[in-house]
């Protein structure tokens, strides 16, 4: 199956989901944690893998994220806006993995590259120290078992959410290439994903369970 | 979650509400777990969809939680309980220093000092015990001339007396350096007597109805020096 948007395309939807990021991170300099939680739980994947690149230890690269979200907690006070939030994020996490790697006394796997290419860096799947044995067998669990709920879904959710994560279109060109209204593509997506994760929810579970 | 809750949400991560709605939709977010569940797994099973074929690191469930406790620690404020405690006891070694300072710039060593007070004058109107009502309304308390302390006055430096009698009279919030109404009355009458038949003390006794920490001091002796 072709995954355009896995090769590190930015699916368009995130553009604008900018606009929501925004207004979480306003919140945020008012003084509502919560806000940030909502930025941490969107985020954490994304800047657990950029991490990951850099610091290959599993339990290391789980430290420097955490410790890349609180600095952007201090920071954001300083947050004006001029990049897109994640951007902004991106580039503290991967600042913090550098330092992490210089203090360690480690030399920094890839030089000069900044958040971007980091998440589209071609080569890094040849650096991380967690495809062992069991990194790969889950990588290929979690494969099966995506691939396998996908198959499983109604044609229509099964569609609609290829289109959006694989082939990085918006919700709006769904609409016009299902020939519907974006409110059911939006419906139909979170549907898909929804019975994704029950699929995947007892791998998820026995990943947490061996940390 | 119902089709409404479910569409508002698709639209808020795709940032498709407008201003009002957003701001409702951010604060349900906020407030309401099974929606902020389900946030975080719209967003989980998004990334692995597009990345998942690559081999991923997966957060932990309670990644997230533990930022938020490590956010929290590091912004707690210091107990107020704790931090009044120290803040009084700062202020009141403060003072303790400045009368001290006092004391030794005015008296300086005895029988040096023009405003010395002559040895043989031995007992001072110190031995007021002014009351002093705690405002929790708990015990009544006298502050103990210093005279009291260990067994009666040193004849060898009045000056050592008098800031030693400053400094113990300094009360401090939540040091039981004051004695009890009883107890201070008994010493108070029994060195009254023993004082006033050394020297001929003018021993006069009187309350502070509702005074707090440092009290009035008049320095007098039985042959009138100020």
């Amino acid at each position: 199956m072709k995954r355009t948007a896995g090769r590190g395309q930015q699916p368009k939807g995130e553009d604008s989901g900018a606009q929501s990021d925004l207004l979480l991170v306003q919140r945020v300099q008012k003084g509502e944690k919560q806000a940030f939680d909502l930025l941490v739980r969107k985020y954490q994947s994304r800047v657990l893998n950029l991490v990951g690149r850099f610091v290959r230890n599993p339990e290391e690269a789980e430290d420097v994220a955490q410790e890349a979200f609180i600095k952007a907690y201090r920071a954001l006070r300083s947050f004006r806006g001029d990049s897109a939030f994640y951007t902004w994020l991106y580039r503290i996490a991967v600042n913090s993995a550098k330092n992490h790697l210089a203090a360690q006394g480690r030399q920094v796997a890839t030089s000069d590259i900044d958040a971007q290419d980091a998440e589209q860096f071609e080569g890094a799947e040849r650096l991380r120290e967690y495809d062992t044995p069991e990194g790969i067998l889950l990588g290929k669990e979690i494969t099966r078992h995506m691939d396998g709920a996908l198959q499983a879904l109604p044609e229509d959710l099964r569609v609609a959410v290829t289109l959006r994560e694989l082939e990085g279109l918006s919700y709006d060109e769904i609409a016009q290439v299902m020939e519907c209204p974006v409110g059911t593509v939006r419906s139909r997506i979170f549907r898909a994903r929804e019975a994704i994760a029950k699929v995947l929810a007892p791998l998820l579970e026995q990943v947490d369970h061996e940390r | 979650m119902n089709d409404e809750t479910q569409d508002r949400l698709m639209a808020f991560m795709d940032g498709a509400l407008d201003g009002i709605a957003a701001q409702r939709m951010a604060t349900r977010l906020q407030t309401e777990k099974e929606l902020r569940d389900s946030w975080e797994s719209q967003h989980r099973i998004a990334f692995l969809l597009q990345h998942g074929h690559q081999g991923v690191l997966l957060p932990s469930a309670s990644f997230a939680d533990r930022v938020q406790q490590a956010i929290a620690v590091e912004l707690a404020p210091e107990p107020v309980a704790r931090a009044g405690r120290f803040r009084w006891i700062g202020i009141s070694s403060a003072a303790a220093v400045a009368v001290l300072s006092a004391s030794v710039v005015l008296f300086g060593p005895t029988g040096t000092s023009p405003r010395a007070i002559p040895a043989q004058a031995g007992t001072f109107s110190a031995l007021r015990t002014p009351a002093i009502m705690l405002p929790q309304g708990g015990d009544r308390f006298i502050l103990r001339p210093v005279r009291l302390f260990g067994g009666g006055p040193s004849r060898s430096s009045e000056a050592d007396l008098l800031i030693q009698r400053d400094i113990q009279r300094i009360w401090v919030p939540g040091q039981r350096r004051l004695l009890s109404a009883g107890q201070a009355h008994r010493q108070q009458a029994q060195e009254t007597g023993s004082a006033a038949q050394a020297g001929g003390l003018l021993a006069v006794g009187y309350g502070y109805p509702s005074g707090l920490g440092l009290q009035q001091t008049g320095y007098g002796s039985a042959n009138g020096n100020p």
